[in-house]
């Protein structure tokens, strides 16, 4: 296939995936802040240094408000992160590539994509706020359920999922390096509950917390929430799990081409990493360290993948 | 304009007013109609305008739009559709497709000749200076012959009816045709809106034409012994007002949609960038102008082909489709010469009509054309898109003052042609059925081994009332189009 299309059809996948990552966040926060007392300005902060956008809306909006915080990551024009153009940009990638898709996938693209031009053209009213973070949800999804369900298992499928494996282990890595003061006593240390909450927060931004609580009859405890986003092979949002998957999709694409990459090396190498450092138990400067890391080399693969798979002149 | 009596394909003729009267709709109704009319006669308007609705529905979820050039909001736009579709009878359809392949391939010869030995400039049957001097002739492909001669693989024929007998030719499209991928969905979403329409009527199918094309494209090598050529559709992108029509063809093909940054040369053959590295390619259908698609051979500042392509053609290394300058055959100006063109390669008379054209280059038909612009179309000979015309009858005075001081000053930029009575065909409107006027764009295949007409074509219908302007950019509408078997 074409080198541009392989690299539309990544974009187009990485957008959808982070527009879907964001609409969660921004639902975990809106909820929680209605019955949780404890959700403050910081934490609207952090929601802004998990979307990328701390530098855009400091320097575009400035003052510390939900409601700015809110539309500035749903909806914001002149911000390329912003919910609205993420599924934009996916939608243009898809309009490009259209030919490497199924009529089902790009319909589910299109229509999301119409779906929010007309209801994002305007700031939200707080009351239909979670219609349509849920619809963000729900157009995700559908784009998955037609790409699942209709798209061959050949290259194009290969270098879209690459790019949702590559999106999600970034995204749920960011959730906990960009939340470190979860691991630095606060003043609220004393009241009941208070650092669980950061924890629940999480799950339930990643989307994970019944499975978390399945698994572990509802205990939530630090270590265990976090072995479990970074290393339970059988959560679909956890690193280890992105990464077999990733590996699984640059062997897949060696075999059909036949040639070999230095990407699947490199992928191979984050993936055992990530088995060795994590039998231990982790202290929080480990984390903080250990995340952080894993974003860079996370990025490094994703350019090694362009670069090799010649998706740019 | 009412002064015409004004054909009308569903009812006849007409009193050329822009509503139906009592006594049309009560009046019989043409052959091809009747069955429609009957199933029609049994709808309730409601009901016509809810399956309306459904139908702009399923084209903007298809995403079948286009963009408008230097509009600022670079929102995507919908072709407005009507459901009643137009219907021609087969005993209709054959007489246009006898005028058409005949006009294609005296067309193609013309081009040939052009391009080679100038005959028919020799016998004095077209001044040489209209050729030489014209910007669509390509001085360049002097000399060479294409694959198999061929030099307009894909042309869109367009077409107007005065009276139940009387097709005539408006112009041809010989360079980039576009409109087909409207052809296919407009009979897709009829299909799916009322399939009972298509049990009663026998209506020819037009879903095969992407097939069609791509073999006709790949006849051509195979006729030179390459076997299974790898075929690529070039475009201007995604910004491109017909980028929906080039991914629906590339997809329905079944080959690449590739832009000029995927091409570069490799171990001196064409080649597009792959995942997996440099994969040759033998034809470009390319949807790009003559002028973008080289900029060392044309113009300089093109990013949309790749600088080379035409050494690489005239080298035989690739195929291009339509050839460049295949333009000098459809330019307005040499237009009012197809009659002769037929009769000097087929011999024959032409079966299909030009219209009456006259040529402001010429001393006398300038002369008459400035008296008599009030009832006159008046078009720019390189314009297109229905932009840069005066309709005289409908022209204000001052409109029709300030061109003919354009004329006066550029004369051969311009040619001039009679208001005519286009036939009309019914739309639905908020209050109904009511006549507006039509064109046909019939679509053609060239290929080594004979032509493909495609049954039909594109009906293109202006929607506001009076108006004889189809094209897209100035509010046309599309529909689809019915043969019938008799």
């Amino acid at each position: 296939m074409l080198g541009r299309l392989a690299n539309n059809l990544f974009w187009m996948s990485r957008y959808l995936e982070r527009a879907e990552n964001n609409a969660r966040l921004l639902e975990t926060y809106l909820r929680r802040g209605l019955s949780e007392k404890y959700i403050e300005v910081d934490d609207w902060l952090a929601i802004l240094a998990i979307t990328g956008q701390s530098a855009s809306y400091k320097e575009k909006i400035g003052e510390h408000n939900q409601t700015a915080i809110i539309n500035f990551i749903l909806r914001e024009k002149d911000d390329p992160a912003s919910v609205l153009n993420l599924v934009k940009y996916a939608r243009q990638n898809a309009r490009i590539v259209r030919t490497a898709l199924t009529r089902e996938t790009w319909q589910a693209i299109n229509d999301f994509w119409l779906y929010l031009q007309k209801n994002l053209n305007r700031p939200a009213a707080r009351n239909d706020l979670p219609i349509i973070l849920a619809k963000v949800r729900e157009g995700s999804s559908l784009v998955r359920g037609a790409i699942d369900g209709t798209m061959l298992r050949n290259d194009i499928y290969h270098f879209i999922r690459l790019g949702v494996f590559i999106e999600r282990s970034d995204n749920t890595a960011r959730h906990l390096s960009s939340r470190y003061n979860l691991f630095i006593p606060s003043e609220n240390e004393s009241v009941e509950g208070y650092p669980m909450l950061r924890f629940e927060m999480i799950l339930d931004a990643v989307g994970v917390m019944r499975a978390y609580k399945w698994l572990n009859k509802g205990q939530i405890e630090p270590d265990r929430v976090i072995k479990f986003l970074l290393n339970d092979p059988t959560m679909p949002r956890s690193l280890i799990f992105c990464y077999h998957d990733i590996v699984r999709q640059l062997t897949a694409l060696e075999n059909e081409y036949g040639k070999t990459y230095e990407a699947l090396n490199i992928a191979k190498k984050i993936q055992s990493d990530l088995a060795i450092t994590l039998k231990e138990t982790l202290v929080h400067d480990d984390i903080i360290n250990f995340t952080s890391t894993f974003i860079f080399e996370n990025a490094q693969l994703s350019k090694l993948v362009e670069k090799e798979f010649k998706f740019n002149p | 304009m009412s002064k015409f009596p004004i054909f009308d394909e569903m009812y006849g003729l007409s009193e050329g007013s822009f509503v139906y009267s009592s006594s049309e709709e009560n009046a019989e109704r043409r052959i091809p109609y009747n069955q429609f009319a009957n199933w029609l006669d049994k709808q309730n308007l409601l009901n016509l305008h809810k399956q309306a609705k459904r139908a702009q529905d399923i084209f903007r979820s298809i995403g079948i739009t286009f963009n408008v050039y230097g509009a600022t909001d670079g929102v995507e736009r919908l072709i407005p559709f009507d459901v009643i579709p137009r219907i021609l009878a087969a005993s209709e359809w054959n007489i246009l497709e006898a005028g058409i392949r005949q006009r294609v391939t005296a067309l193609n010869a013309f081009l040939y000749d052009i391009y080679h030995t100038q005959e028919i400039l020799r016998a004095g049957i077209i001044p040489a200076s209209m050729i030489h001097d014209n910007d669509a002739f390509v001085p360049q492909m002097m000399n060479f012959a294409p694959p198999c001669n061929i030099y307009t693989h894909i042309a869109g024929i367009d077409i107007v009816r005065t009276a139940p007998g009387e097709f005539s030719v408006l112009e041809d499209n010989l360079r980039v045709p576009s409109g087909v991928s409207y052809m296919i969905e407009n009979r897709e979403t009829m299909m799916h809106m009322f399939p009972e329409l298509f049990e009663q009527n026998r209506v020819r199918p037009v879903s095969h034409y992407p097939l069609q094309l791509f073999r006709s494209l790949t006849e051509c090598l195979e006729a030179l012994g390459i076997q299974n050529p790898t075929v690529s559709l070039l475009t201007p992108g995604v910004y491109n007002s017909a980028y929906f029509e080039h991914a629906f063809l590339a997809d329905e093909m079944g080959v690449e949609l590739i832009e000029g940054s995927d091409l570069f040369f490799h171990d001196d053959f064409v080649a597009q960038r792959t995942t997996e590295g440099p994969q040759r390619i033998d034809i470009i259908y390319r949807r790009v102008d003559d002028g973008f698609i080289d900029p060392l051979n044309f113009k300089s500042d093109s990013k949309l082909g790749m600088p080379g392509l035409f050494n690489a053609y005239r080298a035989g290394k690739v195929m291009l489709a339509n050839a460049p300058g295949a333009g000098i055959a459809d330019d307005k100006a040499v237009y009012s010469f197809v009659p002769d063109i037929i009769k000097f390669y087929t011999g024959e008379k032409p079966k299909l009509e030009n219209i009456k054209t006259w040529r402001c280059s010429e001393k006398n038909d300038l002369v008459y054309v400035l008296d008599n612009l009030e009832d006159l179309v008046v078009k720019e000979v390189h314009g297109s898109g229905g932009y840069g015309m005066l309709v005289g009858p409908l022209a204000s005075k001052a409109e029709i003052n300030r061109f003919r001081k354009k004329l006066k000053s550029r004369p051969s930029s311009y040619i001039a042609q009679p208001t005519l009575a286009l036939s009309t065909v019914p739309i639905l409107t908020r209050s109904g059925l009511a006549p507006r006027h039509v064109d046909l764009r019939p679509f053609v295949l060239l290929s080594p081994n004979g032509i493909r007409i495609t049954p039909g074509g594109l009906t293109r219908v202006a929607l506001k009332k009076n108006s004889v302007i189809v094209n897209s950019s100035q509010g046309g509408g599309t529909k689809d189009t019915w043969v019938v078997d008799d």
